[in-house]
């Protein structure tokens, strides 16, 4: 019983502390989205706002028209970080689970494919949108944000699906389970946390992504949120409080997604083995 | 049942959104002629707006459409690397000099002589300008929209404190950043810095060597920074940093944001940047606004000498509607409306027409030696005509690396020799 | 597609193979199919692009085999990028994976709060890295920078450190900005690996009289084991690709201490127009990388006869 009690103790601290490297600077932009401009550039910094002003909450959302921004990152997340995970959940099963040869090579070529950096795979990227004509819109984001989550989620679900013992399944098969079966009524719902899990991530690899975003929306109207974050910033001129505070709201609905599907974070064989 | 609810909330949500992007996306079928302007993001948003309007005002006009969007300076590398490759080109597009002169060469700007002969017979450009958009056999390759210019910011009140003067030379400056540091409170003299990332270095370092003498390039076209002048004066910087102590110990790697953050937080009394910060004072700062004054980059053996930034229009050859382009530059430099948009945000954009010099607003005592600069612009490339090489070189930013190793520490007449070798590579290539 | 009332029995022979290996085909498909449609070009372009001359822009476009290649590596600023990229990787990757991992023990653990302190660890990758970046600068700052002050109050120095502008802090300042945002990622991915461990394993380890360290590295670390080295491995890649922490926070600088192989790259694709060049010096990376992706799936594909 002591020995509990002195790990949570230590579970305590070590939470403490890094929930105060986690936090310190989402606190200090939370601060300076409130500060004066005046007061944001003192030498002495202060650590709350001795002028606590909302201006540039007012201007994110009056003048710069923010919401429209969010809609569309949310438009754009949702349909990719679900499609993706549509996609990518069969796959890894059938990596992780059945044996044909082949497998390694294409799960490979999967990872491979992962491997080329943004910043030299925007520009054909982008020649693929413009011929399919769906430049300066949306879906040509939604074509090509699963480049950057497809392979993720695979990958990551295939290692989920591992860690669930195979012989739960075979029972399941022997029960009577077709192997469709088995994998849509044993293995996903074991592997929930880790579905879930990574569908936040590929929800949030789209929330954040800029370069691509940056090359294929032109107009104002489609852009994403850190399109409009960066519109923030005129050469070395920075509009602090907007910047900020678009920021912090930025995180909002990714923390919601995360608080909806946190239930389901928990789970697997921790909540209570199979259920008939 | 917890998973029912949950999934009808995400579904409810992608329906929102669904709409939303469906909304967005809904296609105007007209097949009015389009002209396509992606533009330089302005200072404020009602010089954006400014910019717009007159746009919209001559779609109206000409009874086609015009498309703006509003592009961050930062964000155009990409933007038009990702059009020139997949040819889906803007019509008409910002770029600076530096920008159009390296894409002229590769042949993909238009030959935009014409449209600067006719613009120039109604109402002149700046003489000094013409140069930076000009090929060596004489062609007009962009129209200058608005200049810019690194001025000196300094603190009028600690000035008169210290009983001193705005400098104007680089002696006085030197003299008058040794009086006016405070090690002890954190106060420094000279705001200057450097940085990998720091294009206000690039400028002001040239202002530095231009005045001084130095050449870039010598009468035959090859590279001469390796001279008794560069040393001098990078030794004079290295000074300022190593032996006299007048510059913050971070600014060896400032970004640009580096000077405007000493300024306006009071730890540098004097800084030199370009006239977007002072209309940040202006509005953020009106005491600081009271103290500051403006003057002229200050002047050298080889007199005063100063780095003109020159923003323009351009055109590229595979546009669609070329034709278009060139008639909206022409009436986005219409005199009346281009004296209103520019005055806007003075001084933040010095214009290029002449005889705009006796406005009121150019007249007002801080906003006067932005103007006057204009006069004394050089461009990259100095002595010589503007080249793309040299722009290369801007953009690599070789200058500043060679400087931020120099006050770090290294050895000048080292890191000069060094320098001479990399632009040498630099103009080989060309 | 029917496999149901098979018997284990019969599970190994020809027919239920073939099947079976129909299905795989079916459900691996839509994946492959994408990649290949949307990725299979542009990767061919690129690898194609960087054996070339070509500039942004150019219409005539020579093939000179590898001449970018040697050229690059050739280069002392690249040679000097490639050496930071891998410091800046191994200790970016190895922060994130040991805070990562203690980040998740601690959000499994039943303690007071629970759903409060995983959104408050979850926060730092919700937050568009653009932004962050410019927070830890003025975090950093000498001018209104809270963590020399912080440290100034405590009496830890008496002097501003330069965070950015000092060589041999520059790198640790990226880093640590790195860490920062990508631990979560490390964290989350491990906590749902955690959820399959079935509690009877720990009920048997402490009967054996394990200690929590002892149960930490014969129980924890083996269920999660996989997913911490494809959660790393992801990691890897994102971070030898990072562009945006490093670009926006120092450019490479102070004297290319922070210059990594992606910021290279940008330099000559993009303001130098030399795009054969940049995406050579991508490619660079590759090799090193396939043998990692060869490694992995090698470790976490193992037959489990």
């Amino acid at each position: 019983m002591r020995a509990s009690i002195k790990s949570k103790i230590v579970a305590y601290v070590v939470a403490a502390v890094l929930i105060v490297f986690c936090l310190f600077p989402i606190y200090w932009m939370l601060i300076t989205s409130l500060k004066t401009s005046t007061e944001i550039y003192k030498i002495v910094p202060t650590f709350w706002p001795k002028q606590l002003t909302f201006e540039g909450y007012y201007e994110l959302f009056a003048e710069k028209g923010f919401l429209r921004n969010v809609m569309n990152s949310l438009f754009v997340s949702l349909i990719v970080s679900f499609g993706s995970i549509a996609i990518s959940m069969p796959a890894a099963y059938a990596i992780a689970r059945i044996k044909f040869s082949g497998r390694k090579k294409i799960s490979k070529g999967i990872l491979i494919s992962y491997l080329m950096p943004r910043t030299v795979l925007f520009i054909p990227l982008y020649l693929l949108v413009t011929k399919i004509g769906l430049s300066n819109s949306l879906w040509g984001l939604v074509l090509v944000y699963p480049t950057i989550t497809i392979p993720y989620a695979t990958w990551m679900m295939i290692s989920y699906f591992q860690s669930i013992p195979y012989d739960i399944e075979e029972a399941a098969i022997i029960d009577g389970c077709s192997r469709v079966q088995a994998m849509w009524k044993v293995c996903f719902p074991l592997a929930k946390p880790g579905i879930v899990s990574t569908l936040i991530f590929s929800y949030t690899l789209c929330w954040s992504e800029y370069l691509y975003a940056l090359v294929i929306i032109n107009d104002s109207d489609y852009k994403t949120i850190p399109l409009a974050l960066a519109d923030m910033v005129v050469g070395d001129v920075y509009a602090w409080g907007p910047l900020m505070g678009g920021s912090l709201i930025a995180s909002i609905p990714v923390v919601i997604i995360y608080l909806i599907s946190n239930r389901n974070l928990v789970g697997g064989l921790t909540a209570g083995g199979v259920k008939g | 049942m917890k998973k029912r609810i949950i999934s009808g909330i995400l579904c409810a949500m992608m329906g929102i959104t669904a709409f939303a992007g469906f909304g967005a996306a809904e296609v105007k079928a007209d097949d009015k002629e389009k002209i396509v302007v992606w533009m330089k993001k302005d200072l404020t948003d009602v010089a954006n707006n400014m910019f717009k309007e007159r746009c919209e005002q001559f779609a109206e006009e000409n009874d086609v459409e015009v498309d703006v969007e509003v592009i961050a300076y930062e964000d155009f590398y990409t933007k038009w690397a990702a059009a020139i490759e997949s040819g889906n080109l803007p019509d008409l597009s910002y770029f600076g000099y530096q920008e159009m002169g390296q894409y002229y060469n590769q042949g993909i700007l238009e030959d935009l002589t014409d449209v600067y002969n006719e613009i120039n017979e109604a109402t002149p450009f700046e003489e000094s300008l013409k140069t930076a958009v000009t090929s060596e056999d004489g062609v007009v390759y962009g129209i200058p929209g608005w200049a810019s210019v690194q001025v000196l910011y300094y603190r009028t009140d600690m000035f008169e404190e210290a009983g001193l003067d705005a400098p104007e030379t680089w002696d006085d400056f030197r003299e008058a950043a040794i009086a006016l540091t405070d090690e002890k409170n954190g106060i420094y003299g000279a705001g200057i810095g450097y940085g990998a990332s720091n294009s206000d270095a690039e400028w002001l370092t040239r202002a530095m060597l231009w005045s001084n003498g130095s050449v870039d390039v010598d009468d035959q076209g090859k590279v001469a920074i390796d001279s008794e002048e560069t040393i001098n004066t990078a030794q004079y910087i290295q000074d300022l940093f190593l032996k006299d102590k007048v510059t913050p110990p971070t600014a060896v790697n400032w970004d640009d944001s580096g000077n405007n953050k000493a300024y306006l937080s009071g730890q540098c009394a004097m800084i030199f940047n370009v006239g977007s910060l002072l209309n940040t004072i202006k509005t953020d700062d009106p005491e600081l606004y009271e103290n500051t004054g403006i003057a002229m980059m200050p002047a050298g053996s080889n007199g005063s000498k100063v780095p003109g930034i020159l923003d323009g229009y351009g055109i590229f050859t595979e546009a669609n509607n070329k034709e278009g382009a060139k008639e909206l530059i022409k009436y986005l430099l219409e005199k009346d409306w281009y004296t209103e948009w520019v005055n806007e945000t003075a001084p933040f954009k010095i214009p290029v027409l002449q005889g705009m010099k006796e406005d009121e607003v150019w007249q007002d005592e801080r906003n006067k030696p932005f103007i006057d600069s204009v006069e004394n612009f050089t461009f990259l490339g100095y002595p010589n005509t503007y080249t793309p090489a040299a722009s290369e070189v801007f953009n690599s930013r070789l200058l500043s690396n060679c400087f931020t190793n120099i006050v770090s520490g290294s050895d000048p007449a080292e890191e000069i020799a060094a320098l001479q070798t990399q632009m040498q590579e630099v103009y080989d290539k060309e | 597609m029917k496999l149901g009332n098979t018997s284990l029995a019969k599970h190994n022979t020809k027919g239920i193979r073939q099947t079976e290996k129909r299905l795989a085909f079916i459900l691996i498909a839509p994946a492959v199919l994408y990649l290949i449609l949307v990725m299979g070009l542009p990767l061919l372009w690129a690898v194609y692009t960087s054996l070339t001359d070509k500039v942004i822009g150019a219409s005539e476009v020579n093939f000179i085999g590898l001449a970018n290649y040697i050229d690059i590596i050739q280069d002392p600023v690249f040679q000097k990028a490639l050496l930071n990229t891998f410091i800046f990787a191994f200790f970016a990757v190895l922060g994130k994976v040991v805070f990562g991992v203690i980040m998740s023990l601690t959000m499994n653990q039943p303690l007071r709060g629970r759903g409060g302190i995983r959104v408050a660890m979850i926060l730092p990758w919700t937050i568009p890295t653009i932004v962050s970046v410019f927070a830890w600068q003025w975090i950093y700052s000498d001018v209104g920078g809270a963590l020399n002050r912080i440290l100034m109050v405590l009496h830890i120095t008496d002097h501003q450190i330069g965070w950015l502008s000092t060589t041999n802090m520059a790198m640790f300042s990226v880093i640590l900005v790195n860490v920062w945002r990508g631990t979560p990622f490390i964290a989350i991915s491990v906590l749902a690996g955690l959820q399959n461990i079935s509690p009877d394993l720990y009920e048997a380890a402490s009967l054996d009289g394990a200690n929590v360290i002892q149960r930490f590295l014969y129980v924890t670390l083996p269920s999660v084991k996989n997913v911490i080295i494809l959660a790393a491995f992801v990691t890897t890649i994102w971070t030898l690709n990072d562009f945006e922490i490093v670009w926006l926070m120092t450019r490479g600088g102070p004297s290319h201490a922070t210059e990594l192989v992606s910021t290279y790259s940008y330099i000559q694709g993009f303001m130098n127009s030399d795009i054969a060049r940049s995406i050579a010096a991508s490619l660079i990376l590759v090799p090193i990388l396939v043998i990692l992706v060869h490694y992995v799936t090698k470790s976490s594909l193992a037959e489990e006869e």
